[in-house]
């Protein structure tokens, strides 16, 4: 399975969009697609900074499962 | 594991054997190739036509990039004000700013090739085929840093001026991580692919040298060249952490 998130669904809690995220983070909207479809797996600063924004912890925002 | 290691050696060993065996008889029966006078006068009308040439190359390159540089702005500009999630048809839209900066990096290298291997002491317009060969660079180049520039105004995060030598360097650096991953994956795959081009174009030079006595020269340039791959990747790969 691995690496999957909820960021979809933080970004509607908090009610923005993908483009505002990716300037809050530093990044490119094209990114933020990529981490929501699982396309790309970001790097632990990007993890924190994420988690910052959203006010949760990393394991509420990624959650990481062993494939069997 | 080993024995397939073998087994695999040996027959692409066998299998060279079968090609070399081929190609040399080949050569040792067909020396003279009759069929040389075709290239002959291929060459010949390349250089009595060499401007025609010339817009011809402009209209397969510069026209179609011109066409996706106004398409790719257009569907860049879409993407940005939709403020849905990315949908894929818009992203391959506004990937056609990168095909139109690739095409116009084929042109600029067929334009090179064509000034080269064209130009002739017999050629009757010099003078405008030089032209021609400028203009055709400039016309890159002033498309190219238009690109550039308009992305860089639609996102504030990529620095680097297109005009300068560390622009390669400047841009990178600027990338977030996603987009440098994309980047170096990228460059080690074509770097691979390269070696292998690499490897064929100089058995097409020495096949080439016996059969047409084209020279040694182009056969001494691919082996520098990938000698200078080897080189730079195993010096880079040294210096990075």
């Amino acid at each position: 399975m691995g690496l999957s998130n909820t960021l979809k669904v933080q970004r509607a809690i908090l009610g923005i969009n993908q483009s505002e995220l990716s300037n809050l983070v530093g990044v490119s909207r094209q990114t933020i697609s990529l981490i929501e479809r699982g396309d790309y797996n970001p790097s632990i600063t990007l993890v924190l900074k994420l988690t910052k924004v959203f006010g949760v912890t990393t394991e509420e925002l990624f959650h990481y499962e062993e494939d069997n | 594991m080993f024995k397939s290691t073998k087994f695999r050696i040996a027959t692409k060993y066998a299998l060279s054997l079968v090609v070399g065996t081929i190609l040399a008889l080949f050569l040792l029966i067909g020396n003279d190739i009759e069929n040389m006078e075709l290239f002959i006068n291929i060459q010949n009308f390349l250089f009595n036509h060499t401007i025609y040439v010339y817009f011809l190359s402009a209209a397969l390159f510069l026209l179609p990039s011109t066409i996706l540089y106004f398409a790719g702005k257009k569907a860049y500009l879409k993407m940005l004000l939709d403020e849905d999630d990315l949908d894929i048809d818009q992203k391959k839209k506004a990937g056609y700013l990168d095909t139109s900066m690739t095409v116009l990096g084929v042109f600029n290298v067929i334009n090179f090739m064509q000034y080269g291997v064209l130009y002739h002491k017999t050629t009757e317009n010099p003078t405008t085929i030089l032209i021609l060969f400028m203009l055709g660079i400039l016309f890159t180049a002033v498309l190219q840093v238009s690109i550039v520039k308009f992305i860089q105004k639609n996102d504030q995060r990529l620095k680097g001026d297109p005009t300068k030598v560390t622009f390669n360097k400047d841009f990178i650096q600027s990338m977030d991580e996603a987009e440098q991953l994309k980047v170096f994956k990228s460059a080690y795959k074509s770097l691979q692919l390269l070696k292998t081009i690499t490897l064929f174009l100089i058995v097409i030079s020495i096949f080439m040298n016996i059969v047409a006595e084209t020279g040694g020269f182009a056969i001494v340039i691919s082996c520098i060249f990938m000698i200078a791959q080897l080189l730079s990747f195993t010096y880079y790969e040294k210096r990075t952490i």
